[in-house]
Order: C-alpha cells, then structure tokens, then sequence
C-alpha cells in the first residue's frame, strides 16, 4: 500500500529543471531616451492645437468673406469674434511648437549643454510670453486695439520668435550629429585596438581625424549663418534653407566615416 | 507589198519610234516648297553639328561662370552587416540608428496677418 502511494505521489510530481542560464546571460537592454518618448506627447499636442488653430483660421477666412459682403454691424462683430479666436489659437499653436522644441533639444543636450540650455531658457521665456499674450487678446475691444497689439506686441515677438527656433532648430540638429560623431569616434578607438598589429588597418584609421574635422567644419557654417539678424522691418529672411545643406553636408560625412569603418572592420578585424 | 527593214545601229530609222539610249538623269530641287523647306532645315542641322564639333567650347571674356556647389550625396557602400565581427555588430546598429533618426520639427504654417 505505501509503495503504491508513493507511486502515485511521484506521477504527479513534476521534474525541478536549473534555471535556464541563457536568459541571465542575456545583455541588459539599452534604456530608451526619456526625451524621446516626453518629445512625442508634447508633439501630439502640438499637432492637436494646430488642428483647433486651422479650424478656427478657417472660420475667421469665412466671416472676414461675410463682412466684406455685407458690411453690417452684425457681421462686423462676427469678424472681430472670430479674428480673437483665431489670434487666440494661433498664440496656443506657437505655445505648443515652442514646447515641443524645447523638450525635443533634451534628446541630444549632453553633447554641448551649455549653449542648448542657454537656447531652452530663451524657448521657456517666449512660451511665457505667448501665454500672456492669451490674456491680452481677451481684453482686446475693438478693431483699433487688435491693431495696435498685432504692431507693438506680435511683429516684433513673432520675428523673435522665428530667429530663435530657426536657431534652435539648427542647433539641435547639429547636436544630434556631433553625438553621433563621438559614437564614431569612440568606435575608432575600439578598431584602433582590435587593429594594433596591422600597420594598414592603423594608417586607415589615421586618416579619420581629416574626415571628423569636415563634420565639424559644416557644424559650424550652419551654426555661424544663425548668428546674424535675420530680419528687417516685418519681413524674416528664413536661413534655415541654407544651414540645412550644411547640415546635410555634415550627414553625409558620418555616413561616409561609418561606411568607410565598417569596410574596414570587414577587412581587417577577424 | 513593201517589206519593212529596221536598221538596228541607227534609231532615226527605227520604224516603232522606241528609245534604245538612256536618256540622262540631272538632279533638280523638288518643287514641293515644304520637302525644299525641310532639306533646307537638315543641312542647317548638319552644318551646325559640324561646326559644333569642329570648334572648342570657348568661355567669353568677363562672363561669370556660376559654379555648382558640389554636395556629398550619402553614398552607400554595400555592407552586408552580418559580416561585421560580433564585437562591432552593436555599435554599428546604435550608429545606424542615430544616422536613421530624423530630427526636422518644422515651424507651423501661421498667417501672421491675421487681423490685419
């Protein structure tokens, strides 16, 4: 009878097996940027506020059209009602971009940290400015003072407003590059020593320096066309177009130095 | 009845009045003007291509040549990455990855006049 119990007891008992030793093994995963995944909330609104400012610049198209047709007092206000809404979307969207923007410059900030700052600092105070200038509109009456708002106020925001997110804009894109030239340059390192006894391999790698220096050069220009004043009177003479080929110029750079390692390592490294 | 002789050597005398000398073909202009208008037009295109390969490109004296500005274009070698050693296979990903990241944030489309 005992044997038969333990019998039993031993069919439904199940094998202790180790533990697995490949999952410990594992490598720990990279831990995302934190900026990336803050960035994309901020975009998401960004791109709801710019939905309302559509919808509401659509309908001020629409009643400024019914004023012109028609002229009456009626119609006027309509207008003017629509003209503050869409004043007033239109300082949220700026709002949101300048957020957006803001928390985006987190992403590579490490990499020249106290000009990216000083350029958040600058974003911060001009977010400020346009949540101010929400409460103003409200207070606007009448035609004449949405006038003299738009001249004393708005102008001489709106081109500040566009020089410095230009400018962040560039700069951000310059750290997203000057980061992964350091990735690279780290990479060199690592080939330098796993190549250490193949003179070929060493004077290949001798020669990237030449190559970083081009990076940072196109860097540079781009950043240098962001220093100048960019508008006159009402009118901003967008130089992003310009640094853009600068910085695409750069790109082209790190693709050409990971290309060139990558054919390197294939050659030389068992 | 009269027996009708052909003197073969000469063609005055031959009875049926036919031709035994070719008569001579001489090159004359089509009177059609629009074929004339087209020869016309194909040695112009002849004597130009002619001219055109004859005489060297010559830069004129004070004219401003505009120099295209030369941009790299990312240039893709064909690197299987599955050659790359073990080691280096991470860090070229991380690298690719950062190179693949797009970090344009336009500015909004805003009519700044409005209320104007």
């Amino acid at each position: 009878m005992l044997w038969f119990l333990v019998l039993l007891f031993g069919l439904f008992l199940k094998p202790v097996y180790a533990q697995d030793a490949s999952v410990s093994a594992k490598p720990p995963t990279p831990t995302p940027n934190p900026a990336i995944a803050l960035f994309a909330q901020y975009q998401n609104d960004y791109n709801y506020q710019r939905d309302l400012y559509q919808q509401a610049y659509l309908e001020y198209l629409n009643k400024k059209n019914i004023y012109t047709k028609y002229g009456t007092i009626t119609t006027q206000q309509e207008k003017f009602d629509a003209t503050k809404k869409a004043l007033s979307a239109r300082n949220n969207t700026l709002r949101a971009y300048l957020i957006a923007l803001r928390v985006d410059l987190d992403k590579y900030r490490s990499v020249n940290t106290t000009e990216t700052e000083k350029f958040q600092i600058e974003l911060g105070k001009l977010e400020s400015w346009c949540l101010e200038q929400n409460l103003i509109i409200d207070s606007l009456n009448n035609e004449e003072d949405v006038k003299k708002w738009i001249g004393d106020q708005f102008v001489p925001n709106f081109m500040t407003i566009r020089q410095a997110t230009a400018t962040a804009l560039v700069l951000h894109e310059n750290n997203q590059i000057l980061t992964i030239l350091n990735s690279l340059k780290s990479l060199t390192s690592d080939i330098k020593l796993a190549t250490q006894n193949n003179l070929t391999a060493q004077s290949l790698l001798s020669s990237m320096p030449i190559k970083y220096d081009l990076v940072t050069i196109s860097t540079q220009n781009a950043y240098t066309l962001t220093q100048t004043k960019q508008y006159s009177g009402n009118q901003f003479n967008d130089f992003y177009p310009n640094a853009k080929k600068e910085i695409t110029k750069a790109q082209g750079y790190l693709v050409e130095i990971q290309n060139s390692l990558k054919s390197l390592v294939n050659k030389y490294v068992n | 009845m009269a027996e009708i002789i052909q003197n073969i050597d000469q063609d005055q005398s031959n009875p049926l009045g036919t031709k035994t000398t070719p008569s001579l073909k001489t090159f004359s202009l089509p009177k059609n003007p629009k074929v004339k208008i087209l020869i016309g037009f194909g040695a112009l295109i002849l004597i130009l291509l002619i001219v055109s390969l004859i005489i060297p490109q010559k830069k004129l004296p004070g004219k401003i040549v505009s120099k295209p500005t030369i941009v790299p274009k990312t240039t893709s070698i064909p690197v299987d990455n599955n050659q790359i050693p073990t080691q280096f296979q991470e860090k070229f990903q991380n690298i690719q990855q950062q190179l693949n990241q797009k970090e344009d944030f336009p500015f909004p489309v805003i009519d700044p006049d409005i209320g104007l």
